[in-house]
């Protein structure tokens, strides 16, 4: 029971560093304005919707 | 705006399967009967109220960069404690529907309610709307079996998910010899959705243009 | 190791139980990223190697981590986030190293992530119970019917941008009149195995 709660944490604490890293990573120099050709979707759950912009506060 | 239209959001203007086009795979894939419809809707409303008010209880604690992950493991958590109650008390229900309960935890309903609505109001708000937008999804998907059902078995019945011996009605209102039994496929899946989300979009517009034509007078 | 069984199979999950049309899985991407047919290839490539990738890194964690240690309950948290954790390397290592790559696919990564296909199939190579080479054919044939599929809507939908279509059916619901007019002529191979 600990291992499986243990394993969890450990994964999600994986995904957490991961996803904070990658959008601390800048994006490459032409591909600024990629991401606005993507509009009118609703689909919080892909990346590319700005509510996963990270901004300060909230 | 008010609770009231917080709460009712849901059903026709922001109604999640027809107007925002969230939550398709599931749609199309298990409207074949009513039962299955009624079941998965009971289990997303679950889901969605449960996560929104999780996600609207620690929505101080926690850091903004990182609050996606924080909410998919919630809501993977939630689905998975789900899943394991529907393979207990109601396994009829969980060999309907198969790979399609732990497919809510990528239903972009949920996710996008968390982060939209209840990660930025208060406890009781979050769980009405989770509610509103689960009974949208709900009745949208019922509307949908119903449709389906009749048009390809000619038969309306439900039974009980907890017994499936138990029919707890049965209603044959096309005769067997006019069945369509193209519904219980998938080209009767899009079809019935898009003509379904069609209707929405005409009201919407006709509603829009009363709109404009009297604020032209 | 049988390889015919290994090609019936493949045919079989590209063609004739294939993955948006039959199974209904992935149907938001297959609805927002098929306006250009550019953008379509694109995003069948990102697809194609996430699921692969995906696929490999669950049945292995599956099979020597959570079986062992009696953690078979732990699937479903386990893959959804060692897929996003995946995704997310993912992307870091191709904005980091080709700026060229990330243009052609890297925009569409982030939609796989939470997407139905990629946790059908992780799940489904556990629930099967396919062996190794199974594994694969399949984690290749779903995404490569994925795309295919995806590719002809694209053209048709480029095609319908064009056309007089009725007011409230523009955009999605035509989108998918148009879907439901591809499962019924891909229904027509089923005979094929």
């Amino acid at each position: 029971m600990i291992l499986a709660v243990l394993f969890f944490v450990a994964l999600a604490l994986i995904y957490a560093t991961l996803y904070y890293f990658n959008h601390q990573t800048p994006l490459p120099k032409d591909c600024e304005n990629i991401k606005a050709e993507c509009h009118g979707c609703h689909d919080t759950g892909c990346g590319n919707h700005p509510s996963h912009d990270i901004k300060k506060g909230s | 705006m008010n609770r009231k239209e917080n709460f009712t959001a849901g059903f026709i203007r922001e109604n999640p399967v027809f107007g925002l086009y969230l939550g398709l795979c599931s749609t199309l894939a298990i409207t074949t009967t009513l039962n299955n419809a009624i079941g998965m809707g009971v289990a997303v409303i679950l889901v969605l109220v449960m996560s929104n008010v999780i996600i609207s209880c620690i929505r101080k604690i926690t850091p903004s960069e990182i609050r996606i992950p924080v909410y998919i493991v919630i809501i993977a958590t939630l689905v998975k404690i789900i899943q394991m109650l529907i393979k207990a008390y109601a396994p009829a229900l969980d060999s309907a529907l198969g790979v399609f309960i732990p497919l809510i935890v990528v239903n972009c309903i949920i996710l996008g309610r968390a982060e939209a609505f209840a990660s930025k109001n208060s406890i009781f708000d979050s769980a009405l709307d989770g509610l509103g937008m689960g009974i949208g999804y709900t009745c949208s998907i019922i509307v949908m079996s119903i449709i389906r059902q009749v048009l390809a078995t000619g038969i309306l019945s439900f039974e009980n998910p907890f017994n499936v011996e138990q029919v707890l009605f049965q209603v044959q209102i096309i005769p067997e010899d006019y069945i369509i039994s193209m519904f219980s496929q998938p080209i009767g899946a899009f079809i019935t959705f898009a003509m379904l989300a069609g209707i929405l979009a005409a009201c919407k517009n006709a509603k829009a243009a009363k709109a404009q034509a009297k604020e032209g007078n | 190791m049988d390889l015919s069984n290994l090609f019936v199979m493949f045919i079989t999950f590209t063609l004739i139980n294939n993955v948006v049309l039959n199974q209904f899985l992935g149907i938001c991407p297959f609805m927002g990223v098929s306006k250009k047919s550019s953008s379509a290839l694109g995003m069948g490539a990102a697809v194609t190697f996430v699921i692969v990738a995906a696929s490999l890194v669950t049945y292995g964690l599956y099979y020597w981590v959570l079986e062992p240690a009696d953690l078979e309950y732990m699937d479903l948290i386990t893959f959804i986030l060692v897929i996003a954790s995946l995704v997310q390397l993912v992307e870091m290592i191709i904005k980091k190293t080709s700026p060229g790559l990330y243009k052609a696919l890297g925009v569409y990564l982030p939609l796989i992530t939470t997407n139905c296909v990629v946790l059908n199939v992780t799940l489904n190579n556990i629930t099967e119970g396919y062996n190794f080479a199974e594994m694969l054919t399949y984690s290749i044939a779903i995404p490569v019917g994925f795309t295919l599929v995806l590719y002809i809507f694209s053209t048709i939908r480029e095609r319908l941008e064009l056309s007089n279509v009725p007011q409230a059916f523009k955009g999605n619901p035509i989108a998918l009149i148009v879907a439901g007019m591809m499962a019924l002529a891909f229904s027509g191979l089923a005979g094929l195995v």
